[in-house]
């Protein structure tokens, strides 16, 4: 329904929780393949399988690497506030319509059955109106279009896997976002994301007050994964702790970025779990 | 001179990828024909179905989708939702509108969603190998089903038009012979189940005589 919409130019969204997205893969993966834009929401639940309805960080793989087959990319958005729920939502929009892609809002059941205040007239977000020349309106007055992700002559697929390969990679120079915490005298790193990152820098303030020189990098864009966060800061005497709601997925993505030249330790715990800052300082003292 | 035949204006002029017997091509010919009747080009859509037709937009002249197996009807319905303006159709075998998207066709029925489906049926797997479909004969032999299909093994084939006529609200979810099926393209009647049986020249031939199409 949602690639339905999508193809008339309207804006679509849909939404669920882990195995809900999982179920919609199918689908996701044609949108991506038909250039479609789209909003999908995944508030996460603890898994595998049914799992259970408590909140996880254990779908950031699915979320990052595709989900569903076929090798594409989603424009990840995880917010940490029902604050950023609202605004992101004005962004994953707009950033949809600009690349044609697919943007996924990745909270967990934190996130999810929070209330905190939201300030709407703050926001300088207004909606734009890009241009849909591809959208199925009817043919009147131009040559029909068709949305699709099916190619079947020979080298067709290949040149769309191409072109879509030069959009991923425009998207990773001009959107990498993330928050910065207290890091430019810190020798030690907390990267955390979503709640998460809200209960982790609970956690460096607590250490600061006790004098220990934390920080926290909270990457906002899952994918791309911000890389320019940590690129400045891969010094053999800067230490980095990875803290999620799963065992251990994100880390895999600050290993690759760190690239071997600072020291990378995780913490997490998932089924439901959730790391506390007790916790956290305590896996820091440890370092 | 009055011309009296010619290619429709919703078809290219192309050769179709179809093998020789097969019936998508007269059935692709039949619905651009219709289209052109009712002067509704400009503002059909079609949404083309998994399984050999799927490049049918390649055949037709007017703006066209793909689904995913078996999703025809929920890609319809987001577009006829968002387009309420435009007439949305899909084109469907029973392996996709009876198997896999079953599910779909019994909601976007019974929601009564103001779409026309092309049920293609020709109760048989055909681009995988013929393959037992849902709606293969009691008897009938196919690639799954070499002594024939029995009913201890496999059931009784699914007669969808016939369970979709006993909705509630039936008015919501017509269907039709295909000698209807042009008033079904006029966008003002309900959800509608042009059912061809086989996929036969011969047969649909026959069923396009009789349909006066």
């Amino acid at each position: 329904m949602v690639f339905g919409a999508s193809a008339t130019g309207a804006r679509a969204l849909t939404s669920s929780s882990s195995p809900g997205i999982s179920l919609k893969q199918e689908g996701i993966s044609y949108i991506a393949g038909a250039d479609l834009p789209a909003v999908i929401v995944n508030i996460q639940r603890a898994g595998p399988g049914l799992g259970n309805i408590w909140p996880a960080q254990s779908d950031y793989f699915q979320a990052t690497r595709g989900g569903g087959h076929g090798g594409y990319r989603l424009i990840v958005l995880a917010p940490a506030s029902v604050q950023e729920c609202y605004d992101f939502m004005f962004d994953a929009f707009d950033l949809a319509d600009k690349y044609r892609n697919p943007v996924m809002i990745l909270g967990d059941g934190l996130l999810g059955q929070m209330m905190e205040p939201l300030e709407k007239e703050n926001t300088k977000h207004k909606v734009k109106n890009y241009p849909k020349p591809w959208a199925l309106t009817g043919c009147k007055g131009r040559e029909p279009n068709i949305a699709k992700s099916f190619y079947m002559i020979e080298g067709d697929l290949e040149e769309s896997n191409l072109r879509q390969q030069k959009k991923y990679k425009l998207i990773q120079q001009k959107e990498e976002r993330w928050e910065e915490c207290l890091v430019d005298d810190a020798k030690i790193i907390l990267v955390a994301y979503g709640s998460m990152a809200r209960i982790a820098k609970g956690a460096v303030h607590k250490l600061r007050e006790k004098g220990k020189k934390v920080g926290l990098i909270r990457p906002i864009t899952l994918w791309p994964f911000p890389k320019k966060a940590f690129t400045k800061r891969r010094a053999p005497n800067t230490k980095y702790l990875v803290v999620e709601m799963s065992y251990g997925q994100m880390l895999e993505d600050v290993l690759l970025t760190i690239n071997g030249k600072s020291k990378v330790e995780f913490y997490g715990r998932s089924g439901g779990g959730v790391p506390t800052e007790e916790e956290i300082i305590k896996k820091v003292s440890t370092l | 001179m009055n011309k009296i035949f010619g290619l429709p204006e919703s078809l290219r002029e192309v050769s179709t990828h179809y093998c020789a017997g097969c019936g998508h091509g007269i059935t692709h010919r039949l619905i651009a024909e219709v289209v052109d009747e009712l002067g509704i080009r400009e503002k059909v859509i079609g949404i083309a179905p998994v399984g050999c037709a799927v490049i049918a937009y390649d055949y037709w002249r007017f703006d066209c989708s793909e689904a995913a197996h078996g999703r025809a009807l929920a890609v319809a319905t987001g577009i006829k939702r968002m387009r309420p303006q435009n007439i949305v159709f899909t084109y469907q075998g029973d392996g996709d509108l009876a198997a896999i998207g079953g599910n779909e066709t019994i909601h976007a029925a019974n929601r009564g969603e103001n779409l026309t489906v092309v049920f293609i049926n020709n109760a048989i797997y055909g681009m995988t190998g013929g393959q037992m479909a849902p709606t293969t004969l009691i008897g009938q032999k196919s690639a799954t089903t070499p002594e024939g299909r029995s009913v201890e093994l496999h059931g009784y084939p699914l007669k969808i038009s016939e369970m979709l006529a006993l909705f509630q609200g039936g008015d919501k979810a017509g269907v039709s012979e295909p000698d209807r099926w042009r008033r079904f393209f006029s966008g003002r009647g309900p959800f509608s189940l042009p059912y061809l049986l086989g996929d036969e020249p011969a047969r649909i031939a026959a069923l396009d005589k009789r349909s006066n199409v």
